[in-house]
C-alpha cells in the first residue's frame, strides 16, 4: 500500500480503489441480474412447452372423448332407433282387429326385436365399462379379453399375473386396463402380429406389465415422435392415462429382434 | 474525527467490517445464483438491501483503509469528505428503493384476495 502511496500518490490510489470497487461490486450484481434473468427466460420457456403439451394431451383426450359420444350416438340411432321403431309397428293400433294367430305372431316379433335391442344396449354399455373389469377386477377382465381375442383364431394371445394379490385402486384399474386395450387394439390393427401375451408382476409396490408381441411395433422414440405430432390420437390418450397414473411406458425391441415388448410401470396406490 | 488523535479512525476494524460485508453479499448472491427462482431478483427486498450495502462498502474500502494513516493530510480529508458523502447518498438512494419494494411486498397480499372461479373443475378436466 505505502509503496503504491508512493509512486501513484494518494489521491490516486484512493480514487483508482474506490473506482476499482465500485464497479468490481457492480459487475457482481450485473452478472448475477443478467444470469438469474437468462435462466428465468429460460425456465419460462421449458413451462411454456410443457403448457403446450399439456394443452395437446388435452386435446386429444377430448377428441376422444367426442369420438367416443359419436360413437355411442351412432350405435342408438343406427341400431337401437330402427328396431324399436319395428317394435312398435307390429304394436300398432290395429293389433286388436287382426286375427289371433296374427296378434300372437306380431307380439312375439316384437318381443324378440325388443330382446334384441336389450342386448344391443347392453353391448354398448359393457363397451362403455366392461362389467368383468367391475365385478371381478382387472385380471379376470384382461384375461376375458385376450380370451375373446384367441377365439377369433387369429392371433395367439395369453396373459398372465404373477402377483396380482394387492389390487391397483378402481380408477387405476380401468386406466391401466383402458391402456392395455388400446395397446391390444394397436397391435392387432397394425402390426400383424402372430402372438401378444400379456405379463404382470409387482415389486416394491410398483405392478409391471409388460406386453410381447412378434408383429411391427414401433419403439421409444417412434412413440415420442407420433404422441408429439398431429397423429397418433390413440398414443396421445396412452400418454395422457399413464401421467394421470404417475407411471412410466417403454416401448422396446428384444436382442435377438424377434419380438416387440411394451412395458408399463404402475406405482400402487392400494384399492379404497 | 481527524482532530482528535488519540481516538483516531480504526483502519483495521473498518476494513475486516468490510471484508466480512462483502463476503456475506457474495454468498447472497451465490446462493441466488443457485436457486431457481421464478421471481426477478431485483424486485425483492432483500437484493436492494444486500447491493446497497455492497455498493456502499466497496465504495468506501479503500477510504476507510487509508484513513487512519492519512487522516491528518488535507488533500486526503477533502477527498474522504466528498466520496463519503457521495456513497452515503446512494446508500440512502439504494434503501429507498428497498424500502419501495418492502412497500410493494406487503401490498401484494392484498391484491390477491381472488375470488372463487371453480379452479378445482377444471382442474380435474385437465387431468
Amino acid at each position: 500500500m505505502s509503496f503504491l502511496q508512493t509512486t501513484l500518490g494518494v489521491s490516486s490510489v484512493l480514487i483508482l480503489g474506490t473506482l476499482g470497487m465500485f464497479f468490481m461490486a457492480i459487475t457482481l450484481v450485473s452478472i448475477v441480474v443478467f444470469h438469474q434473468r437468462r435462466v428465468i427466460r429460460f425456465n419460462k420457456q421449458i413451462q411454456k412447452m410443457e403448457e403446450e403439451r399439456q394443452q395437446m394431451l388435452l386435446r386429444a383426450s377430448i377428441q376422444f372423448q367426442e369420438e367416443e359420444r359419436q360413437r355411442i350416438a351412432a350405435d342408438l340411432h343406427d341400431d337401437a332407433g330402427p328396431l324399436l321403431a319395428t317394435a312398435r309397428l307390429y304394436l300398432n293400433e290395429n293389433l286388436i282387429h287382426q286375427e289371433p294367430a296374427l296378434q300372437l305372431q306380431s307380439i312375439f316379433s316384437a318381443k324378440q326385436i325388443i330382446d334384441d335391442s336389450i342386448q344391443l344396449i347392453r353391448n354398448i354399455s359393457h363397451s362403455l365399462m366392461p362389467p368383468t373389469l367391475k365385478n371381478f377386477g382387472l385380471e379376470a377382465a384382461i384375461k376375458d379379453l385376450f380370451e375373446k381375442i384367441n377365439g377369433s383364431g387369429v392371433i395367439n394371445s395369453s396373459a398372465r399375473f404373477h402377483d396380482n394379490r394387492q389390487r391397483l385402486s378402481d380408477e387405476q384399474e380401468l386406466l391401466v386396463f383402458r391402456i392395455l386395450q388400446e395397446l391390444v387394439t394397436n397391435i392387432i390393427k397394425h402390426s400383424s402380429a402372430g402372438f401378444i401375451h400379456l405379463t404382470q408382476n409387482a415389486q416394491n409396490n410398483i405392478v409391471y406389465f409388460r406386453i410381447h408381441h412378434d408383429g411391427k411395433g414401433i419403439l421409444q422414440q417412434d412413440f415420442e415422435k407420433m404422441e408429439q405430432g398431429s397423429a397418433g390420437l390413440g398414443l396421445k390418450n396412452i400418454q395422457s392415462r399413464i401421467r394421470v397414473l404417475n407411471g412410466k411406458i417403454y416401448f422396446e425391441i428384444d436382442n435377438t429382434h424377434t419380438y416387440y415388448k411394451v412395458t408399463i410401470e404402475v406405482p400402487r396406490e392400494p384399492a379404497k | 474525527m481527524f482532530k482528535k488523535d488519540p481516538f483516531g479512525f480504526d483502519s483495521i476494524t473498518s476494513g475486516i467490517e468490510c471484508i466480512i460485508v462483502f463476503f456475506l453479499c457474495i454468498s447472497y448472491m451465490f446462493i441466488q445464483l443457485k436457486g431457481a427462482n421464478t421471481l426477478t431478483i431485483y424486485s425483492t427486498f432483500d437484493f436492494w438491501v444486500v447491493i446497497t450495502f455492497l455498493i456502499y462498502f466497496s465504495g468506501t474500502f479503500f477510504l476507510y483503509i487509508l484513513a487512519q494513516s492519512m487522516g491528518r493530510d488535507v488533500s486526503f480529508q477533502k477527498q474522504y469528505f466528498i466520496i463519503n458523502i457521495t456513497f452515503n447518498i446512494l446508500k440512502n438512494i439504494l434503501l429507498c428503493i428497498a424500502m419501495t419494494m418492502k412497500l410493494n411486498e406487503s401490498v401484494k397480499p392484498q391484491k390477491a384476495v381472488i375470488p372463487e372461479l371453480d379452479d378445482e373443475v377444471f382442474f380435474r378436466e385437465k387431468i
